[in-house]
């Protein structure tokens, strides 16, 4: 008896799991061939055993049913014999191996391609790298600290602000704490810092004794503190340097422990050194020393008792929760002692001022980040655009390998006619992009450690990013350039990957040039690619466009006096051992010393200098009204006529308004309208004193603030260590700076001097955002602009080269040349216009994110949305012209014969 | 790579070029390649049937089940109008490589 074929084949190939209707076609026109296979077997002249062995036998069925499977069901094929994946993957390695050296070779050998691709990769993945660079360093990266994700940091509001403690209300909940397992208190401030040679400014922190060992960070050198360290108050002066002083300062010498250093004119034992990755837990400041809590008297002069006040808000706290507590059990646990962390107001007599302030707890992974809130939306916005440059770049690349693989069809349509298969050229083709992309994200990396110095070069000189702050590339920033990289390669290489192993190998192999027109799909991509680069570098330069105009606007306050030929410099004198007497004097003795140098027309001191953001916020307060917080300052005599700020009413302060004389005040209008509206101000009473003058409003503050009240008193009557020097003069310039700093210097060649510039600089300082904004906007949008141009040139171009033998035929027929001008120009335009088109509405929809970040300028500003295109039009009429006058030049006779 | 690929890339030309005259089923094409080959070349259910079904999934070949009097039905496939014009373009690969082996090698004896 026969054998029954149908059940054999159904029996083998029952794990297909096939719909019926196609397994019983399947089944049955494979039965039908075994059964013939059979027969041929019996005529053999085998035995029926025999032929049917053979049959069965001699098939590879477990090959057959993966083959039909992935015919029949792509989406879910079986898995595959073990022995065929090993035979497979060793054929895939191989393969892979080959692919890389074929596409490293492909490349070699069209070196200008490579190069153009490389150098706008490199671009792209730079720029990407540097601002990731950034922004991971200074807001997204955690403290390198033990379990930085247990620790919490007590704020007063969302936006991060640190809620400041009195010393005994930190011991209080530190000692009765059921929810964390430790609370640290610091308090970051300057140091003058001596070895005896040269004294410096640093800054530093007085750190609760258990600040180290709470974060759980080691010592690179000697030791951190020990419990009897952080008892007794003023018993031991003991000091740890950061990595970076200790290598900058004392060239990283090991027999630094136990040397001898002088801070705040306090002699201190160096005890350790902290690791280098360890910057302090102010999340965009560097802490260079840290000295025990228990010597806060030595280290502030004038702030004596402090350990002791309750009311003495100074200290910012970071907790670190217990196992299995989370920060919402913790900020109920603690309602109760926190509610009393006001923070307060207080003035001479102890009044206190304020309401006391919820502290809210908020993720302290990153340390007290308030310092660089500013920082997080421009990085932010930067990390966009510079995704956008990269976009182009990728578009730009695309661009160029599909033009590429116009010129490969040929050697592609090859090899599918000869057998391979579309995912291989694929992946041949993807291969080659990402060896592309490699090597741009390696090019990129230089790019990215320049761009970073530079970067961080610039936010040094404002103060934004610690002295040092390492800008250099590390694992996590190789990381995300590798992921970059790779991302980068898929996104350039897929897209023309897949549609050039779609090519039509019949008219390939003819060397048949596919007709070009605007609805063919290979150039559809291609001008698609092209829209996309001009609508994204659009958005760019129009953004770039409204910061620019914002930066404008800004520079053309009037801040209401004469910035230019005023000078400042500013010095700390209890950080350098001054009692309140010689500091008087130094400030009396100086400014003559400053009057007499030539040039010089006026003279004067101010503890806050004009631009700067310090907070110096006092009460108002006026008989029968409740006290009022307004803006303090304390200035010498001649202040106003030295900033060249005039006078409303009154008079500025005198040599007469002595310590011992009536308490005077001058306010600016905003404060004169506030209190006193319609009423006449001089003689006024307030803060227990009399109002002597009226001063015109300026933007003290910084530019961008509206005006505040302000309160102006004499320095004699309210004596402050930390002066700015502040020097009017015909003619500022570095020869009286260099004066200034030498005069500072006859008098006390140990005092620090800072701050030594002009206040136009100042001014420029307190725009150093929008600055940084605009000019890296700007730079970006020109290699955005730069980069569409190149990719609208090089389709043209293509489309020119495909295009000869048509045009000769048209001049052959009677067309001028200005007739291929126009129709390669229309093409270019109409791209072109296109892409305009589209940039321009998703600018209008992205600029609105940045309205917290322009001034003056609306973000959909009617001349920049109209000159910007205009301007990119204007340069994409240039990228036309080009390969358009070569499209009109074309000889007929030499047209006729291409190809 | 390229052995693989000249392989499967001459199997289906020689698939399309046996039903290009008339409708063949699947023993008849493995009959035809091995005798047609003096036994060079040989097709195994394995491959053959996924082969046949792929080239059908691609439109250049069409099966039909033909039932004839007194037999049981079989599949037919035939030439699809794109089949032919992907056979033709192959065909002229092949010359084309064959040529230029030749020009390279001189594999054809003169």
């Amino acid at each position: 008896m026969n054998p029954n074929w149908n059940h054999i084949v159904r029996d083998q190939l029952a794990a297909l799991r096939l719909p019926p209707e196609r397994e019983i076609e399947i089944v049955e026109e494979l039965a039908l061939h075994l059964e013939a296979l059979y027969e041929d077997a019996l005529a053999d002249g085998l035995s029926s055993a025999q032929a049917e062995a053979r049959v069965v036998q001699g098939y590879d069925w477990r090959l057959l049913e993966c083959e039909l499977s992935r015919v029949e069901r792509p989406w879910h094929p079986p898995a595959r014999p073990v022995e065929l994946l090993e035979q497979r993957r060793g054929l895939q390695m191989e393969g892979l191996w080959q692919d890389l050296r074929f596409g490293v070779r492909m490349l070699l050998k069209q070196p200008g391609f490579t190069s153009i691709a490389l150098i706008t990769l490199a671009l792209g993945i730079g720029a990407n790298t540097a601002i990731f660079t950034l922004l991971d360093k200074l807001l997204i990266r955690p403290l390198p600290v033990e379990r930085p994700e247990q620790l919490v940091t007590f704020v007063e509001d969302a936006s991060g602000t640190p809620a400041i403690f009195s010393y005994p209300l930190y011991s209080e909940l530190r000692n009765h704490n059921d929810v964390m397992t430790g609370v640290i208190a610091y308090f970051q401030q300057p140091f003058s810092l001596s070895d005896g040679t040269v004294t410096e400014r640093v800054t530093g922190q007085i750190v609760s004794g258990n600040y180290f060992s709470l974060l759980g960070v080691r010592p690179a050198l000697g030791r951190f503190f020990l419990p009897e360290e952080d008892r007794t108050p003023g018993t031991h002066p003991v000091a740890i340097i950061s990595h970076g002083l200790w290598q900058q300062r004392f060239g990283a010498d090991t027999s630094v422990i136990g040397k001898l250093i002088s801070l705040n004119a306090y002699r201190y034992t160096i005890i350790g050194v902290t690791p280098s990755e360890f910057t302090g837990t102010t999340r965009g400041t560097v802490s260079d020393v840290y000295v025990p809590m228990m010597m806060q008297a030595q280290t502030g002069p004038g702030r004596q008792g402090v350990l002791e006040n309750r009311n003495a808000g100074w200290l910012s706290l970071i907790g670190r929760l217990k196992p299995n507590i989370t920060r919402q059990q913790a900020q109920a646990a603690l309602a109760n002692p926190v509610a009393d962390a006001a923070k307060i107001f207080t003035d001479k007599s102890g009044e206190s001022l304020g309401d006391p302030t919820k502290v809210i707890l908020m993720d302290g992974s990153r340390g007290h980040t308030d310092r660089v809130k500013d920082l997080s939306l421009p990085l932010r916005l930067l990390m966009g655009v510079v995704g956008f440059v990269l976009l182009i770049a990728c578009a730009n690349v695309a661009n160029l390998l599909l033009a590429r693989a116009s010129v490969r069809r040929k050697e592609i349509a090859v090899r599918l006619a000869i057998g391979a298969s579309r995912w291989r050229i694929v992946r041949q083709l993807l291969t080659e992009s990402l060896i592309l992309a490699a090597v741009g994200g390696g090019a990129g990396l230089l790019v990215a450690g320049w761009f970073t110095r530079l970067l961080v070069g610039i936010q040094q000189q404002t103060n934004y990013v610690p002295r040092s702050f390492d800008g250099g590339l590390d694992a996590r920033t190789l990381a995300f350039t590798f992921g970059v990289s790779l991302l980068t390669g898929i996104v350039f290489g897929l897209a023309p990957a897949l549609q050039t192993s779609k090519t039509d190998f019949g008219s390939a192999l003819k060397e048949e040039v596919p007709k070009l027109n605007l609805g063919t799909r290979r150039l559809s991509l291609r001008n698609l690619l092209v829209v996309a680069q001009v609508a994204l570098s659009l958005v760019v330069l129009i953004s770039a466009g409204l910061f620019v105009k914002s930066l404008r606007a800004l520079q053309a306050i009037d801040p209401g006096f004469e910035p230019t030929k005023v000078v400042t410099a500013s010095f700390d004198l209890s950080r350098s051992g001054y009692s309140e007497a010689q500091g008087r004097q130094f400030a009396t003795e100086l400014t003559k010393r400053i009057a007499a140098l030539p040039g010089v027309e006026s003279v004067s001191f101010a503890r806050i200098p004009a631009f700067s953001d310090v907070p110096w916020v006092g009460p108002a307060i006026l008989e029968g009204v409740r006290p009022q917080p307004v803006n303090f300052n304390a200035i010498s005599p001649n202040y106003f006529q030295t900033l060249g700020l005039p006078l409303v009413q009154g008079r500025e302060f005198t040599l007469q308004d002595t310590a011992d004389a009536p308490r005077v005040f001058i306010v600016n209008e905003a404060m004169a309208h506030r209190f006193w509206p319609g009423q006449e101000v001089i003689g006024q009473r307030l803060n227990r004193g009399v109002i002597v003058g009226v001063v015109r409003n300026s933007k003290e503050k910084g530019l961008i603030e509206d005006t505040r009240p302000m309160l102006y008193e004499p320095l004699a009557q309210n004596y402050m260590p930390d002066l700015t020097l502040h020097v009017r003069t015909a003619t500022p310039s570095q020869t009286l700076l260099a004066a200034v700093r030498q005069t500072v210097q006859l008098l006390d060649a140990q005092l620090p001097v800072f701050n030594l510039q002009t206040l136009a600089q100042q001014k420029d300082g307190s725009l150093y955002i929008e600055r940084l904004a605009a000019t890296l906007l700007t730079l970006f949008g020109l290699l955005a602009l730069s980069l569409a141009a190149i990719g609208l040139y090089g389709v043209l171009s293509y489309v020119v080269i495909e295009r000869t033998r048509e045009m000769g035929i048209r001049l052959a027929l009677g067309a001028q040349p200005s007739d291929l001008l126009k129709l390669i120009i229309r093409q270019g335009m109409w791209l072109t216009l296109i892409g305009v088109a589209v940039g321009v509405a998703t600018a209008f929809a992205l600029t609105r994110l940045i309205k917290t970040l322009i001034f003056g300028v609306s973000t959909t500003d009617p001349l920049t949305f109209i000159l910007i295109p205009l301007l990119l039009i204007a340069v994409a009429l240039l990228a036309c012209w080009i390969p358009a006058r070569r499209a009109a030049r074309v000889d007929p006779l030499v047209a006729l014969r291409y190809e | 790579m390229l052995d693989k690929e000249v392989k499967r890339g001459s199997t289906e030309m020689l698939i399309l070029a046996l039903v290009e005259d008339r409708p063949r089923h699947g023993y008849e094409i493995a009959k035809l390649i091995e005798e047609r080959s003096d036994g060079v070349l040989q097709f195994h259910v394995a491959s053959l049937y996924p082969l046949l079904y792929r080239l059908e999934k691609r439109a250049l070949i069409k099966g039909t089940w033909v039932e004839k009097a007194g037999q049981r039905r079989r599949r037919f496939y035939k030439l699809t109008a794109q089949g032919k014009k992907v056979l033709n373009d192959q065909r002229q690969t092949w010359a084309d490589f064959f040529a230029a082996l030749d020009r390279v090698a001189k594999i054809n004896p003169a």
